[in-house]
């Protein structure tokens, strides 16, 4: 009786808020007690692309949110004066989603409570992205240098000095074409 | 350039910079849960004046965001489905009373869909 007297009092508060919208468009952006654009976001999450949503449907998925974040919320803070506590936990929403018949919700919404305190330990949104590692490409100061194959077909292409110079020895001596102190040497 | 959350994958939506990892802003969910509790304080007035649950939390309102991701998303796939029965893609407000008429889960939703029906046959007189 008395559940049934309290949601009756709920949805005259949601009566007169619909009388209240339906009399100016902007009255809507006022009243709205979560943001449609948000609200729209999700719901075209769900629907396929080629799907519509029209404005009046927005308005009646918005109060049912809305109803239903008051239904559980009211069941949870029951429970939570009930055992004599001051503060309603996660805990105790999550009670009432499977008193409620939302069975479905329960291990999400544990897994979702588990994981955010986990990603508060971490330091929440203010936790800053470590840069990435610089990947530095040092330039040679020093010049290039030649292997030796370059340096014998350098050395090959190097042209001999005039056959004038060698008029007192016989170059097939040495076995070399270079210069008179190479050949003194072999 | 933002490192990916732990638990990131648990929501298909990217990060907005309004609401941060939640699609819904949890201020507003906890004002409709601080207005939840302080009617079942004003209920009670009489017997545990003192001793009524008006204290939410600080990680309740981050549950019942994800919830009411799943609260939305379950109600807009069944009125989706009323749609189609309809042979349109347009999804209308009496899709959305369909899908609540027709779920057992939604049975507390009967008065809200109700009213805004009768809102809508007075606008149509």
């Amino acid at each position: 009786m008395a559940g049934n007297k309290k949601r009756g009092g709920r949805n005259m508060d949601q009566v007169k808020k619909a009388a209240v919208r339906s009399d100016g468009v902007g009255g809507s952006a006022t009243n709205a007690e979560l943001p449609m654009a948000n609200l729209v976001r999700l719901i075209k999450k769900v629907l396929p692309g080629k799907a519509k949503i029209g404005g009046a449907a927005k308005g009646l998925t918005h109060d049912c949110a809305v109803e239903f974040v008051g239904f559980v919320g009211d069941e949870a803070s029951e429970k939570a004066k009930a055992e004599h506590r001051r503060t309603v936990a996660p805990e105790d929403y999550l009670g009432s989603f499977g008193d409620l018949g939302f069975d479905r919700y329960v291990d999400p919404m544990d897994a979702y409570i588990h994981g955010y305190r986990e990603f508060e330990r971490a330091g929440g949104n203010r936790r800053v992205a470590p840069p990435p590692p610089a990947a530095a490409t040092p330039l040679t100061p020093g010049g290039p240098t030649f292997t030796d194959a370059e340096l014998q077909f350098l050395r090959s292409v190097i042209p001999s000095r005039s056959d004038d110079e060698y008029s007192g020895s016989s170059p097939a001596i040495g076995g070399y074409g270079y210069g008179y102190g190479y050949g003194k040497n072999m | 350039m933002r490192q990916a959350r732990p638990y990131s994958a648990m929501f298909a939506g990217g990060v907005s910079a309004r609401t941060g990892p939640h699609a819904l802003p949890l201020a507003r969910i906890k004002k409709i849960m601080k207005r939840s509790a302080g009617d079942s304080s004003v209920v009670d007035g009489g017997g545990g004046g003192g001793g009524g649950a008006r204290m939410i939390s600080g990680e309740a309102p981050v549950v019942f965001s994800k919830a009411c991701e799943l609260f939305i998303a379950e109600l807009t796939r069944r009125a989706w489905a009323a749609t189609l029965e309809g042979k349109r893609r347009t999804v209308h407000k009496e899709d959305v009373a369909a899908a609540v008429q027709n779920t057992d889960l939604f049975d507390f939703l009967v008065d809200v869909v109700t009213a805004d029906l009768g809102d809508d046959h007075t606008d149509y007189k």
